[in-house]
């Protein structure tokens, strides 16, 4: 740990773009003026004296809607990331680790995961189960658990190969050892991205569930489904539309940008070089 | 200006004239001068950090980048190179000076044909007839065959020693006045490793080419260089021709490498002396391990046997042979990596589980491995306080409190570096880490693969004494792979040459190499590098 990660600045930028969205999702709704639900003005009324950016269809305060409509959203994407991100590196160490025949089975079943589009699969089972929370982050996260594993387990594969992996086979090493001391933290960098690039994935999907109305359900604001109440408006009264847009735009830019310095202050502090 | 006054009536093919090179405020090359005569070859001697190659690139006038000259000059003809516009630099690449890089399996485009590759090196306005011509003249050139049948082989289809041929050809497809050989031998084996010198030497005759060899390796230097310049940190320690050098060399550095060099000769001699006087210490055969009809498969391909080997306890045996032969392939099944084998290994004459997973703590912590390349070996996300607790903690075994300190201790390691990391140390003392890691449990077997072939001669020499100093105040039986017969000679008691995955002889190692019992033994002893060949005398060693 040479250098704080503070100082690498593609991911101080990350940060400050990102901080402030998820702050703004998680504690927002206590700073909102009104009752998300309540009827404040005529309906796609601009912005005027104490109705910040002026209502939205059914003239409820648009800013108290954005304050209020981030919550699900985030604790929706960051969980189906990290269960499915997490169980997928571990699976894909695992199968790099064991190899053989029990590794070609299981990637040929996840290939077959693969190819059903994650969109499809959610609606169908939300057609089924409804409009509920785990049904959303079970099927988010199961669809980014095959992706999960194959970039995963190639990486792992170039450090199983290295001898100290070898030494600890010649200990008779359990294989959950030597997923967690020897392989995720080799691959810390290319995990970082992963669960990166996952976590903007949740975050478009989960949004665009919820702007097709499948995900948290009217009257209750959220981010996806304001972009649809509002966009008709949109010329007139277009801040129904730019507020939760201007927060997902921030949200995965930071995002990216997070994962980006992180990945690259990881390699720093890695091996420096091989002598010669 | 220096070459012009000089009365040889060859002029130099190049001049390096008092350069001086700085990396980041550090001098890596410090006011180095030296010659290079038309076609004569020079080596270029030292240590990894020496500067050889910073300064074998910057005569491909190449400096990396945050690199920079300072002061000085390198001149070939009347073009000082590292002053050149970048299209002159490239002109000069093309026509002047070639380079054989060290790793030719990595130099070589792993997704382009070979004759596309060798193509590649040639103008494009030549027609195609002639530039079919050229090539198969630069590959019969370095013997290798010119039919468009290995013209459409992949690099990967090549064995290293084909590798580094191509590259070599690829070089003399320029036609150049200059070679620049950086380490083009390293990490092949003695055989091959001797053809490709030969090779060398004999294109830089024929061609009047002149070339620049750099090397780590003394013997190979001496074998086909004229002169030799020795540089450390950066500096020229001494320079002059090889005769000279081996003879008498001046400088404390040059005969500490000198006496680096692991030679058959001197040290069967001493051994053979040390045997008489303490004679009768092999009465005892007391078989620790034993490998019983063992053939090891990979798919459905017998890579070695069937064979059967036993191994004394307390004893030091060697296992000698070129890339391809079997050694590492037996350790491997032997410490239970390597499971797909008919046979047996049996431990104290219980036989062991063929996987090290399936095998019962105490047979897990009576054999330990290290293996070839400490850069690979260690974790490099862990601490060498983590490393060295990782058998005890694997196994559930309890340690002292001051297990650690011991451990470092052992390996003549500083306590302190307990909380370095690996890239923290040097490629000895990574070696010295693993050395520590297998031992912490008192093993009865240790398995040395290859341990020493990545290190740098005086570094080798020092594992080497090291290992053999643990062997006898532990009493391990150890088992030594490696392709380095010298370092046979000086380490181990029993040797087993292996020839494509058999066994071509077994014995004590005095009697070996004084009477070889075959042909092959025989010419792989003649052929193994020392510098006794060459006029070098060792100065007495005390025993």
């Amino acid at each position: 740990m040479k250098r704080s990660i503070w100082r690498q600045p593609t991911f101080l930028i990350g940060f400050v773009l990102f901080a402030p969205v998820i702050a703004i999702a998680v504690a927002g709704y206590l700073l909102a003026p009104y009752d998300p639900i309540a009827y404040v003005a005529s309906p796609f009324s601009g912005p005027s004296e104490g109705v910040r950016f002026g209502t939205d269809n059914l003239g409820r305060d648009v800013f108290s809607r954005f304050l209020a409509g981030g919550m699900w959203l985030v604790v929706f994407s960051l969980s189906a990331t990290a269960i499915g991100v997490t169980l997928g590196a571990l699976a894909g160490s695992a199968l790099a680790v064991v190899g053989g025949r029990i590794d070609d089975w299981v990637m040929r079943l996840a290939d077959s995961v693969l190819a059903f589009p994650p969109i499809i699969v959610a609606l169908m089972l939300l057609a089924l189960f409804g409009p509920q929370g785990w049904v959303i982050v079970g099927v988010i996260a199961i669809g980014h658990m095959p992706r999960t594993m194959r970039v995963v387990r190639a990486a792992a594969q170039s450090v199983v190969a290295r001898d100290f992996v070898r030494y600890g086979e010649t200990l008779g090493t359990p294989l959950p050892r030597v997923v967690v001391a020897d392989v995720l933290p080799n691959i810390a960098g290319p995990l970082m991205v992963e669960y990166g690039i996952r976590l903007t994935y949740s975050l478009g999907l989960i949004a665009g569930l919820s702007f097709l109305g499948l995900g948290v359900q009217p009257p209750l604001p959220d981010w996806g489904n304001m972009i649809n109440e509002n966009r008709l408006a949109f010329v007139i009264q277009p801040w129904g539309v730019l507020l939760p847009l201007a927060a997902l735009a921030m949200l995965t830019i930071g995002i990216s940008l997070m994962t980006d310095g992180l990945s690259r202050w990881i390699g720093n502090i890695e091996t420096g070089g091989r002598g010669g | 200006m220096a070459d012009v006054n000089q009365e040889h009536t060859t002029p130099d093919s190049l001049v390096v004239d008092r350069l001086t090179i700085c990396a980041g405020g550090r001098r890596i090359v410090d006011g180095v001068s030296f010659t290079v005569p038309r076609s004569e070859l020079v080596g270029l001697v030292g240590e990894s950090g020496s500067g050889k190659s910073t300064i074998g690139f910057a005569c491909l006038g190449l400096l990396r980048s945050g690199v920079r000259r300072e002061e000085g000059r390198v001149l070939l003809g009347q073009l000082d190179v590292l002053a050149l516009e970048p299209d002159a630099v490239r002109t000069l690449r093309r026509e002047k000076i070639a380079y054989v890089p060290q790793s030719a399996g990595y130099a070589l485009n792993p997704s382009m044909r070979i004759g596309r590759q060798l193509a590649d090196r040639l103008s494009a306005d030549l027609p195609k007839d002639e530039r079919a011509r050229r090539i198969a003249a630069a590959l019969r050139d370095v013997a290798l065959p010119d039919d468009p049948r290995f013209l459409m082989r992949w690099p990967h289809e090549l064995s290293g020693g084909q590798q580094q041929r191509v590259a070599i050809a690829q070089a003399l497809l320029a036609d150049p006045e200059l070679v620049v050989f950086d380490e083009p031998t390293t990490g092949l084996d003695v055989q091959i490793q001797h053809q490709i010198l030969q090779l060398i030497a004999r294109l830089c005759a024929e061609r009047r080419m002149s070339g620049i060899f750099i090397s780590h390796d003394l013997a190979a230097v001496a074998e086909i260089c004229e002169r030799m310049v020795i540089l450390r940190d950066g500096k020229v320690v001494e320079e002059g021709s090889t005769a000279e050098i081996l003879a008498g060399a001046s400088h404390a550095y040059t005969r500490e490498l000198l006496a680096s060099v692991p030679s058959l000769a001197r040290t069967v001699a001493a051994k053979a002396a040390a045997q008489t006087a303490s004679a009768g210490d092999t009465g005892k055969a007391d078989t620790v391990l034993a490998v019983r009809d063992m053939s090891i498969y990979y798919r459905s391909h017998r890579a070695v046997g069937p064979l059967s080997l036993e191994f004394a306890r307390g004893r030091t045996t060697a296992i000698v042979g070129e890339s391809g032969s079997g050694k590492t392939s037996l350790c491997r099944a032997i410490i239970g990596l390597h499971s797909h084998y008919e046979g047996a290994v049996a431990l104290d004459g219980e036989r062991l589980a063929p996987r090290a997973r399936a095998r019962p703590i105490p047979q897990r912590r009576r054999m330990q491995y290290v293996f070839q390349n400490p850069w690979e070996a260690l974790n490099p996300r862990w601490t060498v306080n983590r490393i060295l607790r990782q058998p005890a903690e694997v196994l559930g075994l309890e340690t002292s409190p001051g297990y650690i300190r011991e451990q470092l201790e052992a390996v003549r390691l500083p306590a302190a570096y307990a909380q370095r990391l690996p890239d923290q140390l040097s490629g000895g003392e990574r070696q010295r880490v693993a050395l520590a890691r297998a031992l912490g449990l008192k093993p009865d077997v240790l398995i040395c693969d290859e341990v020493t072939s990545a290190l740098d001669v005086s570094v080798q020499a020092t594992v080497v004494k090291l290992i053999a100093e643990l062997q006898r105040e532990l009493g391990l039986t150890v088992l030594f792979v490696t392709h380095h017969l010298a370092l046979v000679s000086e380490l181990a008691n029993d040797v087993v040459v292996l020839r494509q995955g058999m066994i071509d002889c077994h014995g004590p190692v005095t009697d070996v190499f004084a009477t070889p019992p075959t042909e092959y033994t025989a010419r792989l002893i003649e052929l193994s590098p020392g510098l006794e060949s060459f006029g070098y005398r060792a100065p007495l060693q005390e025993s």
